[in-house]
């Protein structure tokens, strides 16, 4: 049912009711659609915390029928050879069979065999489903009735229940012909409904299990005191400390390693040398605490239980959450003040060397200068203002890049040369003296890559106050303009001619109110241009330069593609040209492009006065021949260079988010398992959350070249290349049928592995630009969906577990 | 019974002592291996701590896995053009495998060339080329066995500086360079290190130093341990087989690129060097050469002779002695003639020798400033010069024919036979029936190509450092306000 997967198309249905349903009926079942299909994800932190909460509740359904079940072979409820225990036998038996079944006939061993209109396998499948179903619920329904509680059992027929609301949403769906008139997609029936529907109970029933899980755990939370819990976070706290001397190995190792960075760091050159060295240095307090915390964490439970310890905690009125949440507390307190050591002493040693690097590099290039070797001063010089500009938390304000080809018909990518590059942000190139330009525009502009007769609006307006302050020549004449913009606007909508009479009035009363303003702020502006002029006469540069707003900067990256030598040891040059359609402003320079480098722009300020947020700016290639490339942060305005220790510091933040969820996942693992199978457990978590994420998520879109384990194992030994198809011997086939039967399991892993490597931001540190405070609250977001759910599965596993007996 | 806690402590401080008492002749027998496969770390009269440190207590067993991957990494880096992580990741594989030569050849390849022509700016190109030669230098400070680096050190420093088609200021960056080791070798005929500002200097030492060791039995066939294992497909010794003729041509080519680039301005805004100075160097040249020519090859093929298979001596000097020539034996005749033919040995020995004459020099003085007279505008002492500088070159060469007649020679002296007719049209004089060269003419009015390495003829004379103005933009109606300074 390939169409279940393409949400835009079931949008765009949605917006065309099919007759005889009701927009109400339709709207709630899309909703009820969106809320129980996996396979679905809305943009967005509604659509992101809907995702997760769906995948919450599948791990809780698991989790609670899993617990229920175990419980019941325990009490030997199942298991024991009744009827029910043979279709428990014949769901097991079924499965791997199911899939063999499917296997062989794709490889054409057998023809296709269809049982009362139902493919084999299908037929198979939902026999195996249906009799481990209820199995499941033979075992669930005899344990719950001496075991569970009343809520217990109605959790069961809430379940029930959901699954009803899942199944009559999917029959709703085909009835109301919801898929009906999708293009391609073949004639539905009910039984396709149902299976659907299924799915979605499935979640439904995930998300009442949830519930159940979240009511017993709100008692716990109500009962968590800040005393006890800051108690056990002592102990723990103690314990790696005396037990493990575990900050001191960790702080040891570090000053070596920064003692002796030369042994592992070349000199590098100096332009690049502030991004290598923050790059490294941020990499190696990832490292040590992250490996710290990996060691530390899955250890301590384990050993606590096993050396009989936590008798002497449990027997006290200690709750197990606040067991667990302590012991991560009091880790997450030596992780801050590891993360607030290693930033303290790595700031120092950043600053010493690289600001000795600067210093010598302004020596040398003096000294080239005296020697009129111009162009090794020249090159110091810029080497030395490379550094500098990285060593900052630069703040863009980027606009939207758009192209003009060579015959000057617009495009939203330009020409590309075919060279091998970066394809997260791809650069494309313009020809040099041709109409072909890279305009970058600010403002409420069209998204370029949309449709042109359904434009998406991008809002991509400039901030004018934070370029033009107020109290500043140009800042005043700002305030001006937008004043008189807002007049003009007023005056228009009172122009218009079915305008009631207490509408006119009020605009009358606003039209007054800002007529008054603007005389102030003229006044204003006046006065200020007066001083400044007055100062400026006096001779006092200074004083009148402080009364206008500071130049504005602009930076650009472009990179050159020469289809010619040119002159030898002549630059390519750009024309770079700002228009403040508003105002009616503009200006145009000539620069030389110099590869690699951050090419500077400073511009006076009143370009950007009255331009109410919009700003054009056309850059184009002078040279003939050669071809200029570049992408959308490329060009920026720059509004502040910030604070770089600062910067650092929210660099090391997302490191101690990492540390966080490595936590959750060690205690989390310490509550089960025996301590080397915790350690294990969390050093793979940790492996495939920071170096194989992106391979996870290829395995899940199943877009792993060469099958799965088992095939590739195959392949490996046969020295079969990745793409050849294989020969349908029985090895293969058998080989594919495991693959089958383990990768959708595999694949569900990248919902549980957290994405450690999106919590790195230190390389837009290292890079120099600002992390920005939304992106930090969106991380933190992410961390806390990840180590919530693993403390409170730790938490419930511990409250089952008998650790005292 | 069972042991005490203090016979447990007894018996394992035995067992550990013992170990180490074992250990002695097996690291004895190990460090005599290292010495002879060259690959110990002491053996260079340093130990890289760092290096022996990662291997020994960060990785152990890892190494390859880790080697492995920063490869991948490497080509990744290279790939997103990110190129100073590119520059550490590849050091990084260098202390993990040090002796694994194919590191420093292939790194210090892609670092000289592949990086440094992504960038534009020749100040880049430099700093890169720099870079890559630093890194083979390491590399030979890893292995000083191996002639192979030595000789790609060379390389970088005569091609990649000396032929690009920024060499005219990438060699006056090399010349105003102020890093010193940079620009140190040892020359074989001074016997002590010397510190030159020509990086055909630079290639001309390094040449020498890869073959003197090559002389003295220098190999590293492959790695270090390969002697060991039965390759199916062996890497052979690259550079310095005893067949290898290019490889021993290289230091007197240097030499002679030097000799060449003195009387030019092949360095941007450095004038040409005469007199004395040239002709020494060019004397140095024809000394180079004729080493070479009298370096024993051994023929290819073997021939019976007295009953027995044997090889012939063949030098290539002897190409240029038809007294000597006449009395070898036939098949060594035909591989002088066959190898003396390939390397053009005849045509190299004879400029050197027609160059290094005081006449050849005051030709070429009168050439470079008949050049500079004529770019300047200043026709009639260019055509003085050109006068004057064809009737010496004329006498010259008359003892020199394989020289005179070579393509590039004829190429050299049409091109100032062209701009002496032109000067003198300029001038209003008739062009005179009979003068020296007057049949290169024809060739050299249909050539309009200029010499890439004179900096007269890419920049112009006095034009020493490219301006940096920017080229005039179209005029445009523009309101706009004023520019500051950028920066």
């Amino acid at each position: 049912m390939p169409a279940f997967l393409i949400p835009p198309l079931l949008w765009a249905q949605a917006e065309t009711a099919s007759p005889p349903a009701s927009q109400a009926a339709q709207n709630a079942l899309l909703w009820l659609y969106l809320a129980g299909d996996t396979s679905v994800a809305i943009p967005g932190l509604l659509g992101a915390l809907l995702t997760w909460a769906k995948i919450i509740g599948l791990v809780a359904l698991v989790g609670w029928v899993g617990s229920w079940v175990v419980t019941a072979v325990k009490e030997r409820f199942v298991g024991v050879g009744r009827w029910y225990d043979y279709l428990g036998l014949l769901a097991l038996a079924l499965i791997p069979l199911t899939v063999f079944v499917q296997v062989i006939q794709t490889e054409g061993w057998i023809k296709p065999v269809t049982i009362a209109g139902l493919p084999l396998p299908s037929l198979m499948s939902y026999v195996a489903v249906l009799s481990l179903a209820t199995w499941a619920l033979v075992g669930v329904w005899k344990t719950i009735g001496p075991f569970g509680r009343p809520a217990d059992k109605l959790t069961l027929v809430g379940m029930a229940l959901a699954l009803a609301l899942g199944v009559g949403a999917g029959v709703g769906m085909i009835q109301l012909g919801m898929f009906h008139r999708l293009p391609d997609m073949p004639e539905m029936s009910w039984r396709d409904g149902v299976v659907h529907g299924t799915r979605l109970g499935v979640t439904f029933m995930g998300y009442v299990v949830l519930a159940r899980v979240l009511s017993l755990l709100v008692g716990e939370l109500f009962a968590v005191r800040a005393r006890r819990l800051s108690a056990i976070a002592r102990v723990t706290l103690y314990e790696s400390n005396r037990k493990m001397w575990a900050p001191w190995v960790v702080l040891i190792v570090f000053g070596m390693v920064l003692a002796f960075t030369h042994w592992f760091l070349q000199p590098p050159r100096a332009a690049e040398m502030g991004r290598l060295y923050v790059g490294t240095l941020t990499l190696l307090c990832s490292l040590l605490l992250t490996a710290m915390v990996t060691i530390l964490t899955p250890i301590s439970l384990p050993t606590d239980i096993q050396q009989q310890t936590i008798y002497t905690v449990v027997t006290k009125p200690v709750r197990r959450l606040e067991v667990v949440w302590g012991r991560m507390l009091g880790y997450m307190a030596l992780v801050t003040v590891l993360v607030a050591l290693f930033g303290g002493i790595s700031l120092t040693y950043l600053w010493r060397t690289v600001m000795g690097e600067i210093t010598r590099i302004e020596a040398l290039s003096d000294r080239a200068r005296s020697d009129g070797r111009e162009r090794e001063a020249n090159q110091y010089s810029e080497q030395a203002e490379q550094l500098r500009s990285r060593m900052a938390a630069r703040v863009p304000v980027k606009g939207s890049l758009s192209f003009l080809d060579s015959k000057g018909d617009p495009h939203a990518m330009g020409i590309d040369v075919g060279q091998e590059q970066s394809m997260k942000e791809p650069r494309s190139h313009i020809e040099g003296a041709t109409p072909a330009a890279a305009i970058w525009r600010y403002g409420m502009v069209p998204d370029p890559f949309s449709p042109p007769n359904r434009p998406v609006i991008l809002d991509r307006r400039i901030d004018v106050s934070q370029f033009l302050p107020l109290g500043t020549v140009e800042g005043e004449e700002n305030r001006v303009f937008e004043i008189q913009a807002q007049l003009a606007a007023l005056e228009r909508e009172k122009s218009q001619p079915d305008l009631t009479p207490s509408r006119s009035s009020q605009l009358d009363a606003s039209i007054a109110r800002w007529k008054g303003d603007l005389d102030k702020a003229r006044a204003s502006f006046e006065a200020v241009s007066a001083r400044a002029a007055e100062l400026e006469e006096a001779g006092d540069e200074a004083g009148a330069e402080a009364l206008h707003a500071p130049p504005l900067r602009i930076e650009m990256t472009f990179n050159i593609y020469r289809t010619t030598k040119g002159e030898v040891g002549k630059p390519v040059y750009a024309d770079i040209e700002l228009t403040n359609e508003a105002a009616g402003s503009k200006f145009q320079d000539v620069f030389p492009v110099r590869e690699y480098y951050t090419n500077r722009l400073l511009i006076q300020p009143s370009v950007l006065v009255g331009c109410m947020g919009s700003l054009r700016i056309d850059v184009r290639c002078m040279s003939p021949t050669q071809y200029l490339g570049m992408a959308e942060s490329d060009l920026y305005l720059l509004a502040d260079n910030g604070d770089f220790g600062w910067n650092y510091m929210k660099g090391l933040f997302g490191i101690w988010l990492q540390a966080m969820v490595l936590t959750a996942i060690g205690v989390f693992a310490g509550t089960f398992l025996s301590w080397p199978v915790a350690l294990l457990t969390t050093i793979a978590f940790f492996i495939a959350g920071q170096l194989a994420f992106g391979f996870l998520i290829d395995f899940t879109r199943q877009a792993v070249l060469g099958g799965g384990p088992f095939e590739s194992l195959i392949r490996l030994v046969t020295h079969d290349n990745q793409m050849s198809e294989l020969a349908p011997t029985a090895g293969v086939v058998v080989a594919k049928t495991l693959d089958s039967l383990v990768m959708p399991i595999m694949s569900m892993l990248v919902y549980i592995v957290p994405n450690f490597q999106v919590l790195d931001v230190t390389n837009t540190v290292a890079d120099g630009f600002a992390v920005g405070w939304r992106h930090m609250l969106g991380n933190t977001l992410l961390a806390l969906a990840y180590a919530l759910p693993f403390s409170i599965a730790g938490y419930f596993i511990l409250k089952n577990r008998e650790v005292a007996a | 019974m069972r042991p005490t806690n203090q016979t447990k402590k007894m018996v394992y401080g035995i067992v550990i002592v013992a170990l180490l008492v074992a250990m002695v002749p097996a690291t004895a027998r190990v460090n005599r291996i290292k010495v002879e496969k060259d690959l110990g770390e002491a053996a260079i009269g340093q130990i890289d701590s760092g290096s022996f440190m990662m291997k020994l207590f960060l990785l152990g067993g890892f190494r390859g896995i880790v080697a492995n991957y920063l490869w991948i990494q490497a080509e990744d880096h290279k790939k997103n053009h990110d190129w100073d992580r590119l520059k550490a990741t590849v050091d990084l594989i260098t202390k993990l495998q040090p002796h694994f030569l194919s590191i420093w050849t292939f790194q210090g390849w892609n670092l000289a060339y592949n990086v440094s022509v992504e960038w534009d700016a020749p100040e880049d190109k430099y700093d890169w080329i720099k870079q890559g030669i630093k890194f083979v230098q390491e590399g030979v400070r890893n292995n000083q066995r191996s002639p192979d680096l030595i000789w790609d050190t060379a390389w970088f420093y005569y091609h990649k500086l000396g032929f690009s088609d920024e060499s005219i200021i990438l060699r006056r960056l090399f010349r105003d360079d102020e890093d010193e080791g940079f620009k140190t070798y040892y020359d074989p005929e001074e016997r002590r290190d010397v510190v030159r500002n020509d990086n055909f200097q630079l290639g001309y030492g390094w040449f020498s130093r890869a073959v003197s060791l090559v002389d003295e039995g220098g190999a590293r066939v492959g790695g270090g341990t390969s002697s060991d294992i039965t390759y199916i497909d062996p890497t052979p010794q690259r550079k310095g087989r005893a067949d290898d003729i290019a490889f021993r041509s290289m230091p007197a080519h240097a030499q002679t690129h030097y000799a060449a680039a003195l009387e030019k301005m092949s360095i941007a805004g450095v004038e040409a060097t005469f007199g004395e100075v040239a002709k020494n160097e060019w004397a140095k040249a024809l000394r180079e050469w004729i080493k070479f020519g009298q370096h024993k090859f051994m023929s290819h093929n073997v021939v019976l002779r007295d009953g027995e298979y044997v090889k012939d001596e063949v030098y290539l000097d002897d190409a240029t002695n038809p007294e000597k020539f006449k009395t070898l034996p036939e098949n060594a005749q035909y591989w002088t003639d066959r190898w003396a033919s390939q390397m053009n040995y005849r045509y190299w020995k004879e400029r050197a020798q027609a160059e290094m004459t005081s006449e050849g020099v005051a030709a070429r003085q009168s050439f470079y400033e008949g050049t500079k007279a004529y770019k300047t505008g200043d026709f009639a002492t260019a055509a003085e010069k050109f006068r004057e500088g064809l009737a010496i070159w004329d006498e010259n060469l008359k003892g020199f024919p394989t020289y005179r007649d070579d393509d590039l020679s004829r190429k050299d002296t049409g091109l100032v036979v062209k701009r002496y007719v032109r000067v003198l049209r300029q001038l209003g004089e008739p062009v005179p029936d009979v003068f020296p060269f007057k049949d290169l003419l024809a060739a050299a009015e249909a050539d309009n190509t200029v010499d890439p390495f004179d900096a007269i003829e890419m920049l112009g004379v006095g034009a020493g450092e490219v301006s940096s103005a920017p080229p005039p933009s179209q005029p445009r109606a523009s309101d706009a306000p004023a520019t500051r300074p950028g920066g």
